[in-house]
């Protein structure tokens, strides 16, 4: 599955080199004056929070640029487009930019020998393509405490280059740490994971109405707790009034007009019903019957009509007797093939 | 398998109206054996059902509202031993450790979560929810006019 999209996309992209050498550019431009300003999106901790994306999808945008897109579209706080190059030749070259424009720092910048060697050989490493796996996690934290803080500035630059280099290697993302801050691999793992705890409070944020106003974790996380009280009680409320309901309803007409309507949904979901361990019973016989008869559909379409304007459905009205008979034993019944009786 | 963000996919409104409605007709056929507190019960459940269902099986809630238990213990084991000791030491406020712990009541099979998994599965859930609730809102709306 993995190839298959990652050469679709490749396949898009490898007909002109230049615009995409040029957004990798203007990306890289981006960063450094986002650097700059210091405004980045989660304080500017390290470099996947300039990209506003936990450590692992920042590896996979590269990898496989056009899912990370399909995905999340909203979670690129730059405004380029989020389609990165695919192709291999095409990393390397810009991981070849990167890296010669943090080339001029790093002579200057390490004093320890044995540690200087190291940051070149891994940029010319990458651009052969054919690295062995490294299956250590090369910890950042000793190159950093080498090398003088002063690196803030190029943070940015490096950054860009560095998760092109992580193509070939496993998914770690090496984040280069901010001057003052600690370095070790535990603070660093710690930080990218409230880094991701932080993009998914973002999402909750939008998705809770009423709090994306709201500043600060606590106050949040209070109104999404509340959100999902209310809504479970509203459940339990609205389940009591239709218990109130319900006996006087007749809904077979209703079942037979959405089972035929949704007969192309279900089957989708009639995967599902793999899993659920009940037979079907003499229910799924009943439904049967109210398929089989789609003209019963058509002498309710008025009470239904009333019922499921909402729904959309009006067009799919007079659809219906094109759509093919539904599949019979819909296995996914079974699922609520419980009791009344028993089932409390 | 991968801890990412997931597509967030909006809830899939005609299944989950057609399994909903299924259990109704179903709680009808024995409505005057049940009383009503009782119905309410079983509908309340069937809501819960049907909206685990239109989820589908990738999401640990639903797995757990559907198999009565929760999500298996391996969880855990898939982490890397560096986490795991941030599994526990969430976060350093007492407040936010509280929080967590009411979300994991709320969300079911929440307490054999991480807490950014957690996070994602309360999105998830919370979409679902809105889902049940507006077709709820729905049908009772229209019994109430029709009659």
């Amino acid at each position: 599955m993995e190839p298959a999209r990652s050469t679709g996309a490749g396949s898009g992209n490898s007909g002109n080199y230049t615009p995409e050498i040029a957004e990798t550019l203007r990306f890289e431009e981006e960063i450094q004056s986002l650097m700059r300003d210091g405004s980045s999106p989660a304080n500017g901790s390290s470099f996947t929070a300039l990209l506003g994306l936990p450590p692992n999808q920042a590896v996979e945008l590269l990898h496989e640029p056009g899912e990370i897109y399909r995905r999340s579209t909203a979670v690129l706080p730059l405004g380029c487009s989020p389609t990165f190059p695919s192709n291999a030749a095409l990393v390397e070259r810009a991981a070849k930019f990167s890296v010669f424009a943090a080339a001029g720092d790093s002579p200057q910048a390490s004093h320890s020998g044995s540690h200087a060697p190291r940051p070149k050989p891994e940029p010319v490493d990458s651009d052969s393509g054919d690295r062995p796996q490294r299956p250590v996690k090369r910890k950042e934290g000793d190159r950093n405490k080498a090398k003088p803080p002063a690196k803030k500035s190029r943070s940015g630059e490096e950054g860009a280059g560095k998760p092109s280099e992580e193509n070939e290697k496993l998914p770690y993302v090496h984040v280069r740490a901010r001057r003052g801050q600690a370095t070790d691999s535990h603070s660093l793992a710690e930080r990218a994971r409230r880094e991701k705890i932080n993009a998914r409070m973002k999402l909750l944020q939008e998705l809770v109405p009423g709090c994306s106003k709201i500043s600060g974790t606590a106050l949040v996380l209070d109104e999404i707790i509340n959100h999902v009280q209310s809504l479970q009680r509203l459940v339990e409320f609205l389940s009591m009034r239709l218990a109130a309901v319900t006996p006087r309803i007749d809904f077979s007409g209703l079942d037979s007009f959405l089972s035929a309507e949704c007969g192309r949904v279900v089957t989708v979901g009639s995967e599902m019903g793999m899993w659920t361990e009940e037979g079907m019973g003499n229910v799924g016989r009943r439904q049967e019957q109210n398929m089989c008869d789609i003209d019963v559909v058509q002498t309710e379409t008025e009470e239904e009509r009333q019922q499921w304007d909402r729904d959309e459905t009006q067009d799919q009205h007079q659809q219906q007797q094109q759509q093919p008979h539904v599949f019979i034993g819909n296995p996914a019944t079974a699922l609520f093939a419980y009791d009344p009786v028993t089932s409390v | 398998m991968h801890n990412n963000k997931y597509l967030k996919e909006n809830p899939n409104q005609p299944l989950l109206a057609y399994h909903f409605i299924q259990a109704l007709t179903r709680i009808n056929l024995a409505a005057h054996t049940t009383s009503t507190k009782q119905r309410s019960h079983i509908i309340k459940h069937a809501a819960y059902v049907s909206m685990a269902f239109a989820a589908g099986n990738k999401r640990t809630w639903t797995h757990a509202v559907l198999h009565n238990r929760f999500p298996i213990k391996t969880r855990f084991h898939r982490l890397s031993g560096s986490r795991r000791s941030f599994i526990v030491s969430l976060s350093r406020n007492k407040e936010t450790l509280h929080q967590a712990h009411l979300l994991r009541s709320l969300v079911p099979g929440g307490h054999a979560m991480e807490f950014s998994s957690l996070l994602m599965e309360t999105a998830n859930y919370i979409q679902y929810l809105t889902a049940q609730v507006r077709l709820m809102q729905c049908i009772v709306e229209k019994f109430d006019m029709h009659v």
